[in-house]
């Protein structure tokens, strides 16, 4: 009977302990969250969204070109990212070779783990110094190197969570392997692929450091992929080490939109997994 | 024997276990095969080797000859997709395909090979669901997912779909105008029937595929 309560005791006990630690995961989050609200509400209107910024000394104006920029860089991200870091993952899952999987898997971990100014350099060296100016592509392809390590292994998780069975299932009706990859694989890990690509997408709208010198920004509208171009963290940088009181609101109200995008982008991350039919147990 | 499965001198390995020993085994045309035996004794290893499935296994390896109407499925020129397009399989667990409904299900092979006919698709459907024993059961929900039967029917649905190979749609297109083949297409449905009538049970079934 006292074991009894005593187990129920330390039920509870750790019951309120792990909802406590899972709380304070969330807590980071919803404080920045509200700071962001109390400091970069007021800057938000309708001019913040459509209006390019002012000149110094200027009140008003807005960030629309550089919201607009930055969803220009995640698509040439994504555009570069995705197709070759969701191929090579199908290929580290699929492959009946050892070596190279193994060192490829090895080195995209290095990868992920080099810090993006790093990788910023490596862009500037590989597009910006041949093409001898800053451009949207340099930007593009700076975040792409963040994004590939990211959704290499993910598609490979996902492709090798995709049971054996089903796997002969297909060849066992005739279906050759490549169509097996084709039409039963990829569909089956399709959620937790799109989500992989969902969270590198969303990691790399905040990177500010590897666009410094590639993407470079812009106070203008977008004037072609060749040119410099516009990125919230950058307009974010520069307005928040500036010394005036309204670019300092407005970067607040940039660090808000851009929570938002991210907060998006991965609320479409969860939508898209949900509601597949049976997704892999 | 022409009709029929002959298998001479058969071993199998998985990476460096010997797990399969000179087996010898003649399997008759139109009749019913059991292999019975105690729990990890090979059966399955030796169903799978039937139509050259064992080798997917990563370091598994196969040799002896096994005869499909005349032809040793292991000889150096045999394509290994072509073998198991003739020869389908149930595997001991039901392996709906999960992304799909229980028609596309069925469909699977047909569709993969390239059929894009949708009366032909229908109608083989259907027909590969009533020879499973399951038709009348899943009718009404063809649209529904595969995954979201039973495992019972789930099992049959794999059979339903094992009886629809991925071969390629030209020359049994014409299958149907041709009595004998629909002979023996019928034949094959009682099989497949025989084999759905204890489709509760947990084992492998090899099939002719039609």
């Amino acid at each position: 009977m006292t074991t009894t309560r005593w187990r129920q005791r330390v039920s509870s006990l750790m019951a309120i302990l792990t909802a406590a630690a899972a709380g304070s995961v969330i807590l980071p989050l919803v404080l920045i969250f509200g700071f962001l609200l109390w400091q970069g509400a007021a800057a938000i209107n309708v001019d913040f969204f459509t209006h390019l910024p002012k000149p110094v000394g200027e009140v008003g104006g807005g960030m629309a070109n550089a919201i607009i920029g930055t969803l220009i860089l995640l698509g040439l991200a994504s555009l570069l990212g995705l197709p070759i870091g969701i191929l090579g993952g199908v290929y580290l899952a699929e492959s009946r070779d050892r070596r190279l999987p193994w060192i490829v898997r090895f080195l995209a971990d290095v990868l992920n783990g080099v810090p993006s100014i790093v990788i910023g350099i490596f862009a500037y060296t590989l597009v910006v110094l041949p093409m001898r100016r800053f451009s949207a592509v340099a930007g593009g392809v700076a975040l792409a190197v963040i994004m590939l390590p990211i959704v290499v292994r993910t598609t490979e998780e996902m492709v090798r969570l995709v049971p054996a069975s089903l796997r002969e299932a297909g060849l066992a009706l005739g279906v050759p392997e490549w169509k097996v990859v084709l039409r039963v694989v990829l569909p089956t890990a399709r959620a937790g692929i799109v989500t992989g690509a969902m969270v590198a997408v969303a990691r790399v709208a905040g990177e500010t450091a590897p666009l410094l010198f590639t993407a470079f920004g812009n106070r203008f509208w977008h004037q072609g992929l060749d040119q410099p171009i516009a990125a919230l963290p950058l307009q974010i940088f520069a307005y928040a080490i500036a010394p005036y009181d309204d670019w300092h609101r407005q970067a607040w109200a940039g660090a808000l939109v851009l929570i938002v995008l991210v907060l998006a982008v991965s609320l479409m991350a969860r939508l898209v997994t949900r509601g597949r039919v049976g997704a892999v147990r | 024997m022409a009709d029929g499965i002959t298998v001479t001198k058969l071993n199998a390995w998985f990476g460096p276990s010997h797990v399969l020993h000179d087996i010898d085994l003649a399997v008759a045309p139109r009749a019913v095969t059991a292999i019975i035996g105690p729990s990890g004794c090979g059966k399955s290893t030796f169903i799978r080797c039937l139509n050259r499935m064992h080798e997917v296994v990563p370091g598994a390896r196969v040799v002896g000859t096994v005869l499909q109407e005349g032809q040793d499925i292991y000889s150096p020129g045999v394509d290994p997709v072509e073998v198991r397009r003739r020869i389908g399989m149930v595997f001991q667990k039901p392996n709906p395909f999960p992304t799909m409904t229980v028609f596309d299900n069925v469909a699977a092979g047909l569709r993969l090979g390239g059929v894009r006919d949708r009366g032909v698709l229908n109608e083989r459907v259907e027909r590969a669901l009533h020879a499973a024993a399951l038709w009348e059961e899943v009718k009404d929900r063809l649209g529904k997912p595969g995954a979201g039967l039973s495992g019972g029917q789930q099992q049959r649905l794999c059979i339903a779909r094992a009886l629809l190979g991925a071969r390629s749609d030209r020359h049994r297109a014409h299958r149907g105008a041709d009595p004998r083949a629909q002979a023996r297409s019928h034949h094959r449905d009682r099989h497949a029937q025989h084999a759905a009538g204890g489709a509760g049970g947990r084992r492998d079934r090899v099939f002719p595929a039609r």
